[in-house]
């Protein structure tokens, strides 16, 4: 084969098949399929007046989302590299096979998918453009993209949203596209432009990201003062290390919080869940939305996802430092155990936080102790953890980031369709409840077997 | 001899307050081999960067086969192999893949010469890119750099990880391929020895600038003693 358009396209392929190869790709698959048959019947029983259809669109965009990381991430990578600038036509053949992958992700596919749904095709696809740009220019256009998509959150930009799918709104459907078009082909030239003097080159080159995710803890914190509040101060901690150290043999405590340093913990928990209160406060106020109601909507994701990404991102970056920490004087099963228990207390702290966060707002607005529902949302929640920090301490043996976020997805859709049952959707009947804390409770069971495994599995694993 | 294959002309590059290169000057002429010598972070990488168009230098001029580097033609890059110091292939590919993949934007891609060098350097050709070894990586970096028998071959360190057999190999690949005039190659190193054996020319990075530029004949003549000697010399006093 030696048509250069077809090799590149082939580098599409070549990647799918590697995620293929490992198996995620396909199980993933299944399961959001039947979460989103679940949520496709009890969307569709609701009719499209009710919340929960409402609700559904939204959540129909997380895996187009994903699906446009994939391909942005891909995008970028041979961009940013020294062969797109040296090779001959690169740029040319690469942006039109990129064109042809993103007009395919972006507008024919959702389109394709919003027909038989019944929804507006043009209407749909305009949206999904629209997310595909935010996630292409995210790092240029944050700004900009974000106060958008906060537009898109109050009531009037929920009516739009809804007045697109339903095909009401056809010329500004078009007029969307068209803009949408725009910024990417923006977004396209800069990407073409791309060179090492660009401070996004750094971000999307393979090799110069993960040396830069090495260097974080004593680079970027000394100079963000947002990261240096969120990761704490690395100097200081690196003294408490010492100082931990130094009483190793006092307490088992002091042995597990000296492996705490580069994880989120202490006075940084309390940050973080200050500046998610603002941000909710801040949406609350956008979206005009505060109302219990929405607040225990709201409930399951606030608790759950910061301690996921953030106890699973540091997780992930601690891995690079396993070789030259597993050298130090203790030995791989105690280095193991403590380092799990370090990750766990940052787990631990990350959804306290939030939570504590959330009862206090419900508490505030709903003036009122807390229901049935919101303490059911909680007990979810909280049943969940254990599932998610073994899914991540199981799935950090595998060098790609992605079957991580893959099980991230997965299991926070089947909590949301958990909480859709309980909350609403196909079955309003109290009766459910109990299958829903026994589908929690089992995520629980198997967290902790799964964390249990995990660790059989990290005392033979290589740390490479 | 008398064209030069990269003329770089009072580069200026700084990393915010740092200054890497301090107005440098160099000629290549076309049909030599230069071993670019320069202590750890002296800035041979930064140079070969700019020289290649990969990165803006702040001032000076950088020019490859007479065009200037920074909007280098299609026709120019055909004619330009390199390979970087840390390399960066897709790690999801095979090998037999990426070989292909390259080969299509080169209309001169040399498919027996490539077939030899994987048979003599035991390439994987089967094996995905992820699990090769870092010496392995580099016998694949070479291995593209070298497909398209370019006019021009920059190495950054191309040598540091490969086995004493595969070092061997690759430098006579090097010495064949510079054949007398034939393609100009400029490749940057920490060791002497391979230099003394490839190369005709020699030029020593010092303090951001071109310490002693020349042919490796006339330094070792004006030192009276080894290469090794000289470059120590230079950097101590």
């Amino acid at each position: 084969m030696g048509n250069p358009y077809a090799q590149v396209a082939l580098t599409y392929v070549h990647r799918v098949r590697s995620w293929a190869r490992l198996g995620y790709l396909i199980a993933g698959g299944i399961a959001v399929a039947f979460v989103f048959f679940v949520m496709i019947i009890g969307a569709l029983e609701d009719g499209p007046g009710g919340d929960h259809y409402q609700e559904f669109v939204w959540w129909q965009l997380v895996p187009f989302a994903f699906l446009y990381g994939l391909l942005v991430v891909h995008v970028r990578e041979q961009f940013a590299d020294s062969r797109a600038r040296l090779t001959p036509d690169f740029c040319r053949i690469h942006a039109a096979i990129a064109s042809v992958a993103a007009v395919l992700c972006a507008v024919l596919l959702p389109a394709a998918y919003a027909w038989p749904i019944g929804w507006h095709p043009v209407g749909f696809a305009a949206i999904t453009l629209l997310l595909f740009d935010a996630v292409f220019l995210a790092w240029i256009l944050w700004p900009a993209l974000l106060a958008g998509w906060l537009l898109l959150l109050t009531e009037p930009g929920r009516e739009c949203v809804q007045q697109l799918v339903s095909g009401n709104f056809e010329y500004q459907a078009v007029g969307i596209l068209a803009v949408g078009v725009v910024i990417a082909l923006l977004g396209g030239i800069r990407l073409i432009r791309l060179n090492e003097d660009m401070p996004e080159y750094q971000l999307f080159n393979r090799n110069l990201a993960s040396r830069r995710v090495v260097v974080i803890g004593s680079k970027v914190t000394r100079h963000s003062i947002l990261l240096r509040l969120i990761f704490g101060d690395e100097d200081k901690r690196i003294a408490n290390l010492t100082r931990h150290a130094q009483r190793a043999s006092i307490s088992r405590w002091s042995r597990v919080c000296r492996w705490q340093v580069g994880m989120i913990a202490g006075w940084p928990v309390v940050f973080v869940c200050l500046l998610l209160l603002f941000v909710f406060c801040c949406l609350a106020w956008i979206t005009n939305r505060a109302t219990p109601g929405s607040i225990a909507f709201a409930m399951l994701p606030a608790t759950v996802l910061p301690a996921v990404l953030a106890a699973g991102t540091l997780v992930r970056r601690r891995k690079l430092v396993l070789p030259r920490e597993s050298l130090m004087c203790v030995d791989r099963p105690t280095y193991l155990k403590q380092v799990g228990m370090a990750a766990a207390l940052s787990h631990l702290q990350m959804w306290l936080g939030p939570t504590a966060i959330f009862v206090f707002m419900f508490f505030m607005v709903a003036r009122q102790p807390l229901s049935v529902a919101v303490a059911s949302v909680l007990a979810i929640s909280a049943l969940s953890q254990p599932w998610f920090f073994g899914l991540n301490v199981w799935l950090l043996r595998f060098r790609s980031a992605l079957p991580c976020l893959f099980g991230w997805m997965v299991s926070f859709h089947v909590l949301m369709v958990a909480m859709f049952v309980t909350e609403g959707g196909p079955a309003r009947e109290g009766s459910w409840r109990p299958i829903v804390f026994f589908v929690a409770a089992i995520f629980a069971v198997l967290g902790l077997v799964l964390t249990w495994d995990a660790y059989r599995r990290w005392l033979v694993t290589d740390f490479d | 001899m008398n064209e030069s294959a990269i003329e770089i002309r009072g580069i200026v590059k700084s990393y915010g307050k740092k200054q890497v290169l301090t107005g440098l000057d160099l000629s290549v002429p076309k049909g030599s081999v230069l071993g670019l010598l320069g202590t750890n972070g002296s800035g041979k990488t930064t140079l070969i960067k700019c020289a290649l168009g990969l990165i803006r230098p702040q001032s000076g001029e950088a020019r490859l086969l007479g065009e200037p580097a920074w909007t280098l033609s299609a026709e120019a890059k055909s004619r330009i192999g390199y390979v970087p110091q840390v390399i960066g292939l897709y790690p999801w590919m095979k090998v037999r893949h990426l070989i292909d993949y390259t080969a299509a934007f080169y209309p001169n891609w040399n498919h027996a010469m490539v077939a030899k060098f994987v048979r003599e350097w035991s390439i994987p050709l089967e094996d995905r890119i992820q699990p090769l070894s870092v010496g392995q990586l580099q016998k694949v970096a070479i291995l593209l750099a070298l497909g398209h028998e370019p006019d021009l071959l920059i190495l950054d360190e191309p040598a540091a990880s490969l086995d004493p057999l595969a070092r061997r190999q690759f430098l006579q690949t090097i010495i064949d391929l510079a054949e007398p005039g034939k393609r100009t190659v400029l490749f940057s190193t920490h060791i002497t020895s391979d230099l003394e054996r490839v190369a005709d020319r020699v030029a020593i990075l010092k303090d951001g600038r071109i310490a002693w530029h020349g042919l490796l004949e006339d330094l070792k003549e004006q030192t009276h003693v080894s290469l090794e000697d000289s470059f120590l010399e230079m950097h101590h006093g």
